[in-house]
């Protein structure tokens, strides 16, 4: 039976199927908007598949960021270029517009940088072109004797103002004709005329041939004559002052019109140098500021890595020991010692440390004397034990210590093997043959005393040096070495002493490193 | 064509021919006449009329501008019903995840045995549904009143089939608890 055909759930059915919904305006106004949508937007027939619509994709949103990114470089590109932000790349030559004549009332001291038309410059001084003028300059004024700066170097001033004072050089080419002379054939110091000076250049290119002082013009650039032309040619470094027989100058010319270079070859710049004047001057740093002269700083010795402690250490154990040897005598016995030592890390900040320490204790005064009487003869024996010899492995867990001139703490147990060794004896025995008393049948020394024992470690350890430490520590023995009646007497001999030993480490550090920046680290040396 | 030709006594076969015209009045009048037929395919599957509306607008859409694709042999209006509930379900199911696997023992399917359902009208019936979980709304729907298996139900709603049946088993409970809470006048009123 199927559930839909029940009986309730038929009706449920029918009347579900049955149940008519009105109509109202609203549901056909936000029809008939869903109808204008689809009619703005073209649409058509429902095909019975979809196909997709040939054409060119739509731009989507990474492209079109893409195109606004290339937009922008482009952007910046053409203003950085314009601007005149890439002088070394677009500029042929050192800027040329560090000094004009348009920013009156400030000097600017041009360092200029070393160039060969320096040479050039220097080369065109008037007393080498004209001997007489040289002459005349070296008696007439001192001021105007070639005394004169480097070109290279020259203070080039805007400031009309110092300019009255005699200008020393007269080195244009177009005015090679002789300085004006006074009467007495001397050159005629002339007034500072600033409209004969600035704007103008007509008394440079005047035929008179006069090089007064005030030829020096405003810009400092003597015989060039500030003019506002913006010529690129005038901006080239040939310095090009009275080149030209208008006396056109640009402003930028001035920046290099300390050379009188006019017959040098003009260099063609690109076309952009004109649209650089147009901009703002950039800041010009007067003085070349070079980084502090250091010593080389590229080979040196390489830093050295922080040594590492190995992970195994070991070494040798010198030292001494201070034992009780009789308790109620209080009889001690100091007697060296050595050993070696093996650590091992068990975890962080402790250390597994094993030895094997050869310990020599004296001073026992033990003896014992044995009397046998046997049918056909007698056996006297006497045994002296003085001397005690222990090997000895202390087991123990100790505080690492890395650091030196600190202290670590170390505790852990002793097991021991015990050798009496040196025993002063003597047997005496008198008896017939065939008695069988022999002293090596009847008694051993090593009967009694313990062969074993165990004890008790705790001390410390001071690592003073890299390779050394100082060791103090003390052991208990749990055991009486003379447990039985063989000595005749009840003395308790423990194996409990005080022990300073030398721990001697062998290399405990590893190699040492450098740092891995260096490019040239220093050989290594093992200390 | 002159609009006066389309008015409410023309056929279906003249709507559509208008429709195909892209006539907007007989797209109006062929609307308002199956909305009231169409429109509780979608309202029983939503529980809203804005939604069921939206639904419907979006199959009327579909078929005014795939009338042509209309052959003419079957019923126009089932034509229509059946893109308004392939609409309906499709939506359903970009709307709804189905994700929830039963097991068979999880339910008991009983069906509905109430002797209230004689005495509501369809609109109550309707509200009660409308009130069911969209999940358990759906299924029984499309099981109850749709006509729909259970495999059909879960290949439609991408889920298991064990989960349509326990949908279908929450809805009867529910129902059937909603039924039973219906008011039930004393006897005497009857009188």
């Amino acid at each position: 039976m199927k559930p839909q055909d029940l009986h309730d759930e038929l009706k449920i059915r029918e009347k579900i199927q049955g149940y008519k919904t009105p109509v109202q305006d609203s549901d056909w106004q936000k029809m008939l908007a869903l109808l204008e949508n689809d009619t703005n937007k073209g649409s058509e027939p429902l095909p019975e598949t979809p196909t997709p619509v040939p054409g060119p994709a739509p731009i989507t949103h990474p492209r079109r960021y893409l195109l606004l990114f290339l937009l922008g470089l482009l952007t910046i590109g053409g203003w950085a270029t314009v601007a005149g932000l890439w002088p070394g790349f677009l500029s042929p030559g050192p800027d040329t517009r560090s000094v004009g004549p348009e920013q009156p009332g400030t000097d600017r001291n041009v360092a200029h940088s070393p160039h060969p038309l320096d040479s050039a410059r220097l080369n065109t001084s008037p007393a080498e072109n004209n001997p007489e003028l040289a002459g005349a300059l070296s008696s007439e004024n001192g001021a105007l004797h070639s005394t004169h700066p480097p070109v290279g170097n020259r203070v080039i001033t805007a400031n009309p103002a110092p300019h009255n004072t005699a200008k020393p050089e007269t080195s244009s080419r177009a005015n090679q004709s002789e300085p004006s002379r006074g009467v007495n054939g001397q050159l005629a110091p002339k007034p500072y005329n600033p409209a004969s000076s600035v704007g103008s250049n007509s008394e440079n290119a005047a035929p008179t041939g006069q090089t007064s002082p005030s030829a020096a013009v405003p810009s400092g650039s003597e015989n060039a004559a500030p003019s506002v032309q913006t010529s690129p040619s005038a901006a080239v470094p040939s310095g090009s002052e009275n080149a030209a027989p208008t006396g056109q100058t640009s402003p930028s010319s001035a920046a290099l019109s300390g050379s009188e270079n006019a017959g040098l070859p003009t260099p063609e710049l690109p076309f952009w140098q004109d649209l650089a004047a147009l901009f703002p001057l950039p800041q010009v740093k007067t003085e070349l500021t070079l980084p502090p002269v250091r010593p080389d700083t590229i080979i040196r010795p390489a830093t050295q890595l922080p040594r590492k402690p190995r992970r195994f250490q070991r070494g040798l154990v010198l030292g001494g020991n201070l034992n009780v040897v009789n308790y109620e005598t209080g009889r001690l016995s100091i007697m060296p010692q050595l050993g070696y030592h093996w650590s091992v890390p068990v975890r962080s900040g402790y250390r597994f440390q094993a030895e094997v320490q050869l310990k020599y204790v004296t001073h026992y005064q033990q003896r014992t004397q044995f009397f046998y009487v046997s049918p056909g003869g007698s056996l006297d024996i006497r045994w002296e034990m003085d001397n005690l010899f222990f090997i000895e492995m202390p087991l123990l867990l100790k505080q690492e210590n890395r650091e030196i001139g600190k202290m670590a703490w170390f505790a852990g147990v002793k097991p021991a093997w015990c050798k009496p060794i040196f025993p002063y004896g003597s047997n005496t025995s008198s008896s017939s043959s065939g008695s069988g008393l022999s002293p090596s049948v009847f008694l051993r020394l090593s009967d009694g005393v313990r062969a074993f024992d165990l004890g008790f470690v705790f001390g410390t350890e001071w690592r003073f040096a890299r390779r050394w430490s100082l060791d103090l520590r003390y052991n208990q023995g749990f055991l009486d070495l003379t447990h039985d009646n063989f000595f005749k007497n009840t003395t308790t001999h423990l194996n409990s002493d005080v022990q300073v030993t030398l721990h001697h480490y062998i290399h405990p550090y590893k190699r040492n490193r450098h740092a891995k920046h260096t490019l040239f680290p220093e050989p290594h040396r093992d200390h | 064509m002159s609009t006066a030709i389309y008015n409410e006594k023309s056929s279906d076969e003249m709507l559509r021919e208008g429709c195909l015209q892209q006539h907007r009045l007989a797209q109006e009048i062929l609307y308002r006449r199956h909305f009231e037929r169409l429109m509780p395919i979608p309202l029983r599957y939503f529980g809203n009329r804005n939604e069921a509306v939206e639904v419907l607008n979006q199959a009327f859409l579909k078929i005014l501008n795939g009338m042509a694709h209309y052959a003419g042999s079957g019923s126009f209006e089932g034509w229509m019903a059946s893109i308004v509930k392939h609409t309906t379900i499709d939506c359903i199911r970009r709307k709804s995840a189905y994700q929830r696997n039963i097991t068979l023992g999880d339910f008991t399917d009983q069906p509905i045995q109430n002797s209230a359902v004689d005495h509501m009208a369809a609109e109550e019936l309707l509200g009660l549904i409308q009130q069911l979980p969209d999940q358990q709304r759906t299924v029984f729907n499309l099981y109850v009143i749709d006509g729909y298996k259970h495999r059909e139900i879960a290949e439609l709603l991408h889920m298991d089939e064990s989960t349509s049946k326990w949908y279908l088993s929450e809805a009867r409970r529910l129902l059937q608890k909603k039924l039973s809470k219906t008011v039930k006048l004393p006897a005497f009123f009857l009188l």
